[in-house]
């Protein structure tokens, strides 16, 4: 078979679930400022089998993980996803289970600053190469940009895991699709504006000056969640190279949803700054992926090596 | 949900690679305008394995291959720097193959399948450059032929060609693409004089001028007044092998290697800009395979062709600025690689389409915003 990027029949069917999912279950009252977490939708991603794609028990790979992650970034739908899927690649057998049904929620991140530390069952402490499970001995409660429940945490010692580089792989290109699909959305929301709202006497996407950063936007995004997809594949075949298909995937998505978030603000002119407005809750979210995430640095490495540059 | 080209295309690839071996040293993607006689011993090379008719119709005489086998040829050409795509095997051909009648596909489709003729497109002109609708050389009727007078500008390698793919006007003034005719025109004729205009990149493109050329009528491809269609068909069919990706990857791998023979690869700074430039070139790729991937589910990869070309030209242009940023004067010197590509790459967001012209594209078929205003 050659080349084709579509969503086989399964994998459209977990992306339908997963979208009407986000419609009908994660709603404005979930979505309001200041909302908990909201644990037991966490609890059924679980239990619909989301959380175990990628792993032995899972009824999928990576590439039907990319479809139900597109789903869920197109709703923006909450949680610590890239973790979780990464756990569910370190973790013993056991545990793995509990996180995979979402019974357990997992911080990751580079300490002290840990995100979900407060609400985590499960930390995961990046720290240089190393990757440690570790008890919180304190965690201060902090709210981020991204109106995520994070922590400072404190903590000693703690208990080696093998990060390894297919781990890291589904991390990256789980943010990836999240990342690429909540900006497409975005994208689309916006042309929607550009098209109704009218100024000068005509739809304001009429106007180049409009026009042309929306399609730049678009296009970043396809090709960030088209490298989602590669990446995926290579994860699903073992490819020698996945973890830099990966962290390509990753590093674009970041880049091209911050950028596509900072043209929509602007194109929704006074709309795009209130708090009622479309964009924020998107952009917030974008931002907090492009940074709240930890392997950047082990993400550039992988690129670089594989153009023989250690 | 597979991007991967199956085993067969792979093993294809590998035999354009190992063909290919032969050709590295001709370096002609770049400065073909000085290396023509070679380069046309190198499509004589690729004619000889049925690779230029590759595409065709089984019936045009061609190899009636799935245009992923094109694209992967045209890629690994480009990634090798051996040359360009070929007008005449592409979008003339496969215009003829459709649009031309039995004695115009029995004249002119077996030399170009065998790699004896070829073309330049004559299109832009020095009023009608992005605005092709709006063009004004004129050709005349006069019993068996045309009588063509107008000048045309722009036109890549037509120093080298042997005919003119020409865009004329055979309808009334201000007829748009309503009125609009394609000629092969014989650059020899009498009446077409060719001139050279050099370019940043120390090679050249032409302008050409027709006074009163005489061109037989059964040199007209399709209908007269009907090539908007034709020329919109010929576009589409050559998408998937137009701004292939191996040339940005080569791009990359020519900077680094430049970069490490100055020792510049352990900066800290230079790592950074080099993996921002590694995720833009599989971005290159991702969009490439995504025209691939739309014109094989028979879409007409229009949205995905404007996209890909945006986003290939302008990372063409970011490794070579990246190059020329953290080069130093060491980067400034005339012959160097990447003081080449830096000239070369001012080219490609304007060449083949603009980049207003593609982003218009994305906007309108894309995301569906009106208008050009």
């Amino acid at each position: 078979m050659s080349v084709d990027l579509a969503n086989d029949y399964a994998q459209q069917a977990i992306a339908d679930a997963l979208s009407q999912f986000c419609a009908e279950r994660y709603t404005e009252e979930g979505r309001r400022e200041g909302a908990d977490f909201p644990r037991d939708l966490w609890r059924e991603l679980g239990l619909l089998g989301v959380l175990a794609l990628g792993t032995p028990e899972g009824e999928g790979g990576a590439c039907e993980g990319v479809a139900a992650l597109e789903a869920l970034g197109a709703g923006l739908f909450p949680g610590p996803l890239a973790a979780t899927f990464f756990a569910t690649q370190v973790l013993p057998e056991a545990e793995r289970a509990r996180v995979s049904r979402g019974e357990w929620i997992v911080a990751l991140g580079e300490p002290p600053l840990l995100p979900f530390a407060a609400l985590a069952d499960c930390h995961l402490a990046v720290v240089g190469d190393k990757l440690l499970r570790v008890e919180p001995s304190s965690v201060e409660a902090l709210e981020t940009l991204g109106g995520e429940p994070w922590g400072r945490v404190e903590f000693s010692g703690g208990h080696g895991l093998e990060a390894t580089p297919r781990a890291w792989a589904l991390h990256d290109l789980a943010l990836a699709a999240y990342g690429a699909a909540a900006g497409l959305a975005l994208v689309a929301v916006t042309a929607e504006h550009a098209r109704s709202r009218v100024q000068f006497g005509k739809p304001i996407g009429d106007f180049q000056a409009v026009a042309h950063p929306l399609a730049d936007a678009r296009v970043r995004l396809d090709a960030a969640a088209t490298l989602a997809r590669v990446a995926a594949h290579a994860w699903d075949t073992d490819a020698p190279d996945l973890r830099a298909h990966a962290a390509a995937a990753r590093l674009s998505a970041a880049r091209a949803g911050l950028d596509a978030a900072h043209t929509c603000h602007q194109l929704f002119g006074a709309l795009g700054i209130t708090l009622e407005g479309p964009v924020f809750r998107f952009s917030r979210r974008l931002r907090q992926l492009a940074s709240g995430a930890p392997g950047e640095a082990g993400a550039r490495a992988a690129l670089l090596a594989q153009r023989g540059l250690s | 949900m597979n991007p991967a080209f199956s085993p067969e295309e792979e093993a294809f690839r590998a035999e354009v690679r190992d063909f290919l071996a032969d050709y590295r040293d001709l370096d002609a993607f770049f400065l073909q305008g000085h290396r023509w006689e070679r380069v046309r011993a190198f499509f004589a090379a690729l004619a000889e394995r049925g690779w230029l008719s590759l595409g065709w119709p089984v019936e045009a005489g061609g190899g009636g291959k799935p245009l992923s086998f094109e694209f992967i040829l045209w890629d690994e050409v480009a990634y090798a720097r051996a040359a360009r795509n070929p007008l005449a095997s592409g979008i003339v051909a496969k215009t003829i193959a459709r649009h031309g009648d039995a004695s115009q596909r029995e004249r002119w489709l077996p030399p170009i399948r065998r790699g004896e003729i070829h073309f330049s497109l004559a299109y832009s002109e020095p009023e009608a450059g992005s605005d092709l609708a709006g063009l004004r050389c004129r050709a005349q009727r006069r019993g068996d032929a045309y009588v063509v007078d107008g000048q045309k500008c722009w036109q890549s390698y037509a120093q080298d060609m042997d005919y003119l793919w020409t865009l004329v006007r055979t309808g009334e003034a201000g007829s748009r693409g309503r009125g609009l005719s394609l000629l092969i025109v014989d650059k020899h004729s009498p009446g077409v004089t060719v001139r050279p205009l050099p370019t940043l990149d120390g090679d050249q493109l032409n302008e050409v001028f027709f006074d009163g050329a005489v061109v037989p009528v059964e040199q007209r491809i399709g209908p007269e007044n009907g090539a908007w269609a034709l020329m919109g068909e010929a576009l589409a069919d050559e998408r998937h092998i137009q701004f292939p990706p191996g040339r940005v990857r080569r791009d990359l791998e020519e900077v680094i290697d430049w970069t490490r023979a100055r020792g510049l690869e352990s900066d800290p700074r230079v790592r950074h800009t080099l993996s921002e430039l590694a995720v833009r070139v599989a971005e290159v790729e991702a969009s490439a395979l995504r025209v691939v991937d739309a014109m094989l589910r028979g879409a007409s990869g229009a949205v995905e062709a404007a996209a890909n070309k945006v986003i290939h030209t302008v990372v063409c242009q970011e490794i070579a600025r990246a190059a020329l940023d953290f080069g130093g004067p060491d980067a400034l010197v005339a012959g160097e690689r990447v003081e080449l590509l830096w000239r070369q790459s001012l080219w490609e967001t304007i060449g083949g389409g603009t980049s207003e012209v593609m982003r218009g594209v994305v906007a309108r078929q894309g995301l569906g915003l009106g208008g050009r205003g």
